[in-house]
């Protein structure tokens, strides 16, 4: 009679709605009075401007307000301010918002944008990484000095640099020298975009009380408040942020993405609702998709394998803005090894100003780029070591008592890699990770990557829940976490089932949330939330279970502890057949046939994030958080005639403390693993000399089809985390995090070659062994860019 | 969104969109036939292409009719790949429409749409290169029959106003022998960075697209592919014969095409010689 839902695939409460197409989104959302905008974007990724022409514009039908950077020259970003939401006195990338239009229909909008004119004077182009961090680069921010910053971060003037993050554990110069064998490579990957199936849409209304009221495709409602509230001084009281379910998230929509702009139109329209609806260019485009990386590394060992240095450069491409990549590059460097025991290492993680679309907070938060390079460094150690990749792994995974870069001890509830790493092997039939010839053309080989992802949170973020029991003895859970497929809801509603010991059925959740009437949650970001809001809905669950259990003593004459419960009834622990359900207990029925007036059961329950993360700006040296450890592995079967290449097979084996439900956990993990194969193998902008993007729309940005997909093995491996949420911990990116890099591998193995950069074209194959000259290496080609309105 | 207003008009025989189109071009400069709208939309989206009057030609029967008429078949302009495919009427015609697009877009691409395409590749124009087919095209003075390989010199070659109305391939290509290679960027479903249509019948015909910036066959090609000259010289002579430089854009550059155009020639002839 005790239901469980722990581990039981329950169907996703969203599910249906979703699958029937009748979930709403935001530009599902409509009311009256609703005007529309359509934004003017840069046509040249680095100019000054030299005028703004908008009177034909504004003199066309329906046009209802024009406004350009100077209007409101506020700058915006989380942790850097660096950011206008239309551009002032210049332009950083192709695709950037100047101006913006109001009109009564998007029809109308769109053709007053196409009639402002722009006269740009072009400034000299950043073009990668590597070179804008060098001194006497061209600036694109003159004023980095002067932006105001979050001191997490370490931005240096006069220069693009962002952040600078070092980690320095050891002696670098000893781990050398203590090295017999030293490997080094230089890797890059390039820019590219989320591609989420919904793209971004803010509607803004300032209602005649003064309200404002924003609907908005956000995964962070609570931080889009506060950014709005400090940026135009508004209190925080009078913000209201409603936000519906997201068609797909990975971190773009996190932060702060159309508010600012779509709230200052409205307020240019006295107040009336403005709806900014990015189309699918604009969404690739003008908002902010994926960074680039650059890196060169070093990695020694001695020639039994033993890692003892490694020296690790990461240049971190966030574009025009620094968004969150300023975090990214700090997130890597906290996890710049990937997860091996190394004593000696020094890194300098960079986020670097170039002149491309912005990046921001993607599926592996810096962890894929990073693990691309430390794995495809750990590989060419192999060929040199003449050692099986996967033994090499297996002698420096990490575990209990080994020292992380930031030199915390990990600990035996952190998981078991060593495990991951020996079933993602035998998922795909390693067989000492050498070649297999299919015909005379046609070789398979494997590859295989290690992973981990520190969950990178401030102290004092945190979660709440709410648990209030109906009259019918079931149960609402409220809280701020936000649905963006990953279906975590879902969990959440399994956990507070558990707690109840009722059926999931028994738990209603609400998908939208309202900043108002849902309670704190910090930011659906990192794959935190199962953890965080998980600990916040236990808590709540158990404190609505303690009120029902209190009643039940009342009633019963009975301490707390002679009583026992499950299946929606408390029952004396002696005598089971003496109970009294929830349903009475709640008052929704009386006892005995007479109606109970009670006051509602409203349980509450929080969670303040615990693992403090701070590091030495000097050393790195600091506290760290909890790791998800895994690995994974894929097969690759390759034409040597005209070098295309399929993904066969691609295994995930990661030690995720406890799976809460088996088929979202899959879903999440197949969900990144595609996602990544997709980074690895089709995605990236294509840039002219101009460095405009060639392929801003999805008939040419290329995100895996259907059917371009490989047999995906999942398993997990269940190391409790000892405060998780019945020991789970984190799941929803790192899938992500080892797929570039054990593609990578696969093929360099195939092809006897080393393929440092990524997309993982045909042509990058063939060209891997057949070197050409420098100009068609960078990828930079002639082209006709899209013409933008 | 397309942000421009527009006249549409959708005629129900030929003549009426053809007369159509000359008077309206009298008070609006762009007018433009339209069939299955794949690329009209998409460019329009991205304000390549603008127009005051379309012509919709999909209500015309002329246009619509998949036909044996004694000793050949004729496809309407607008009839769609798919539909094409569908019936299976010629081999050859089947695999290189199979080709083109995917399975959604080839509902509405049309045969006629993809003849007269913005985009250089023009798939469908390799299999009528090789087979001597015939095109109908409707004017101010009627309706005159053309050898499409008379007619269409990178593109095809007729007048402002003119419609292409239907395409017709004598039936005994159906047992030809044909090996149709397709190369990409990466993936299944994408525009050629190299596609050889290579058939035999009386000797060996090839048409290439997505190597210039148009589709291409010649006569001096296919004279060096009968020549009976060893492969690697008979594939180093027809480098020389390639009517442009070979192209580089993002999606490859010159020397990948090239090496793939090769390797395609090698297996293409080899496969074809031994049958």
């Amino acid at each position: 009679m005790f239901y469980s839902s722990i581990g039981k695939p329950i169907i996703r409460k969203d599910g249906i709605e979703k699958i029937n197409g009748s979930i709403k989104y935001v530009n599902d959302y409509t009311y009256s009075g609703v005007l529309y905008a359509a934004i003017k974007t840069s046509v040249l990724s680095h100019g000054k401007i030299k005028s703004i022409d908008t009177r034909k514009a504004s003199q066309l039908s329906g046009v209802r307000a024009i406004l350009t950077g100077e209007d409101y020259p506020i700058l915006q970003g989380c942790y850097l301010k660096d950011k206008p939401p239309l551009a002032v006195d210049k332009v950083r990338y192709y695709g950037e918002p100047v101006a913006a239009v109001v009109a009564d229909t998007f029809e109308e909008a769109a053709a007053a944008a196409e009639e402002i004119k722009i006269e740009y004077e072009p400034l000299p182009l950043v073009k990668n990484a590597r070179d804008a961090s060098n001194k006497g680069a061209p600036l694109l921010h003159e004023n980095l000095g002067k932006y105001s910053y979050k001191d997490t971060i370490q931005p240096e003037k006069n220069s693009n640099i962002a952040n600078h993050t070092k980690i320095r554990k050891g002696n670098i110069v000893s781990g050398f020298e203590n090295s017999d064998v030293i490997i080094e490579a230089s890797l890059s990957i390039p820019s590219g975009d989320h591609a989420a199936m919904e793209p971004r849409t803010t509607i803004a209304e300032i209602r005649s009380d003064g309200q404002v009221v924003i609907h908005t495709s956000t995964q962070t409602p609570f931080l889009v408040r506060k950014l709005l509230s400090t940026y135009f001084k508004i209190p925080v009281k009078r913000i209201t942020i409603i936000a519906p379910p997201l068609g797909g998230g990975f971190g773009g929509k996190a932060g702060i993405q159309l508010e600012a702009l779509a709230y200052l139109l409205s307020r240019a329209v006295g107040g009336r609702p403005v709806k900014i609806a990015n189309t699918r260019e604009a969404d690739l485009l003008m908002s902010a998709g994926r960074n680039g990386m650059e890196a060169t590394i070093r990695l020694g060992s001695t020639l039994e394998g033993r890692l003892q240095a490694a020296e690790l450069m990461y240049y971190f491409d966030c574009g025009a803005y620094a968004d969150y990549v300023v975090k990214i590059s700090r997130a890597a460097a906290i996890a710049c090894t990937g997860p091996y025991h190394i004593p000696n290492v020094w890194c300098d993680s960079l986020c670097v100003y170039t002149n491309k679309p912005y990046g921001t907070a993607y599926r592996g938060y810096g962890h894929t780029e990073l693990t691309f390079a430390v794995e495809r460094g750990m590989d060419i150690l192999a060929k040199k070591l003449g050692m099986d990749p996967l033994r090499l792994r297996l002698i420096n995974a990490i575990e209990a008592g080994d020292t992380t870069p930031c030199l915390n001890t990990m600990e035996d509830n952190d998981g078991n890699l060593r495990r991951c790493l020996e079933r993602a092997a035998d998922l795909i039939n390693w067989q000492d990770g050498g070649v297999k010839w299919v015909d005379e053309y046609t070789i398979r080989a494997s590859g295989i990557s290690a992973l981990w992802k520190a969950t990178i949170i401030s102290l004092n973020t945190g979660d709440n829940a709410l648990v209030s029991v109906d009259e019918d003895g079931s149960v609402n859970l409220h809280c701020g976490v936000m649905e963006l497929g990953q279906g975590t809801k879902t969990a959440l509603a399994q956990i507070a089932a558990e707690v109840l010991r009722i059926s999931t059925d028994n738990v209603k959740v609400f998908m939208p949330v309202n900043t108002d009437t849902s309670p704190y949650d910090w930011a659906t970001v990192g794959s935190r939330s199962l953890f965080m809001a998980g600990k916040a809905v236990i808590e709540a669950a158990e404190d609505a279970l303690n009120q029902l259990l209190d009643r039940a003593s009342n009633l019963f004459k009975l301490p707390k502890e002679a009583l026992d419960y499950g299946g929606g009834r408390v029952f004396v622990k002696a005598k089971p057949d003496i109970y009294i359900d929830f349903i009475k207990l709640a008052g929704g029925e009386g006892l005995e046939g007479n109606i109970i007036s009670r006051n509602q059961i409203i349980g509450r329950g929080n969670y303040k994030m615990q693992h403090k993360y701070e590091i030495d700006p000097e050393t790195g040296e600091g506290r760290a958080t909890i790791w998800t450890l895994g690995a994974e592995a894929v097969e690759v079967e390759v034409n040597i005639e005209d070098f295309s290449f399929k993904v066969l097979r691609a295994a995930c084996v990661m030690d995720v403390g406890k799976v809460i439900n088996p088929e979202l956990a899959r879903g999440q993990v197949v969900g990144s693993m595609a996602m990544a194969l997709g980074m690895a193998t089709t995605e990236s902008f294509n840039f002219n000399k101009g460095l405009q993007v060639l392929n801003g729309s999805l008939r040419s940005y290329k995100v895996l089809r259907l059917g371009e997909e490989p047999e995906y093995l999942v398993e997990f491996i269940e190391t409790p985390q000892v405060d998780g949420p019945y020991g789970a911990r984190g799941l929803g990116e790192q899938a992500a995090i080892g797929i570039p890099a054990a593609v990578a591998n696969a093929l360099s193995t195939a092809l006897g070659t080393e393929l440092n950069r990524l997309p993982l074209v045909p042509e990058a194959l063939w060209r891997s062994k057949y070197p050409m000259e420098e100009a068609n290496a960078i990828g930079i080609t002639e082209g006709i860019a899209l013409k933008l309105k | 969104m397309i942000s421009f207003n527009f006249k549409y008009i959708r005629p129900s025989t030929v003549e009426e969109a053809v007369s159509s189109y000359i008077q309206l071009s009298r008070v609006y400069k762009r007018v433009l036939y339209y069939s299955g709208g794949t690329e009209i939309l998409s460019f329009a989206r991205n304000h390549a292409i603008e127009a005051d009057v379309i012509i919709d030609i999909k209500a015309i029967p002329e246009c619509r009719r998949l036909q044996h008429h004694q000793n050949r078949i004729i496809y309407g302009a607008a009839l769609t790949l798919n539909e094409i495919i569908e019936e299976n009427t010629l081999p050859l015609l089947t695999s290189v429409f199979k080709g083109i697009a995917d399975h959604t877009l080839r509902n509405r691409i049309t045969l006629g749409g993809n003849i007269c395409s913005k985009l250089i590749y023009r798939e469908a124009v390799l299999p009528l290169m090789l087979t001597e087919a015939e095109i109908r095209i409707a004017g101010e003075n009627g309706v005159r029959r053309e050898k499409f390989n008379s007619i269409f010199d990178k593109s095809l070659r007729i007048e402002k106003g003119e419609l292409l109305v239907d395409v017709s391939i004598d039936k005994s290509f159906e047992g030809a022998g044909f090996c149709s290679i397709r190369k990409v960027n990466r993936g299944e479903v994408d525009y050629p960075i190299l596609h050889l249509e290579m058939l035999k019948r009386k000797g060996l015909k090839a048409a290439f697209s997505g190597v210039l910036n148009f589709p291409f066959r010649s006569d001096a090609i296919d004279a060096v592919l009968n020549d009976n000259v060893d492969i690697d010289e008979m594939i180093e002579k027809i480098m020389h014969l390639i009517p442009g430089k070979i192209k580089q854009d993002q999606w490859a550059t010159w020397h990948y095409r090239q090496m793939l155009l090769k390797k395609a020639i090698r297996s293409a002839y080899t496969h074809l010689e031994v049958r």
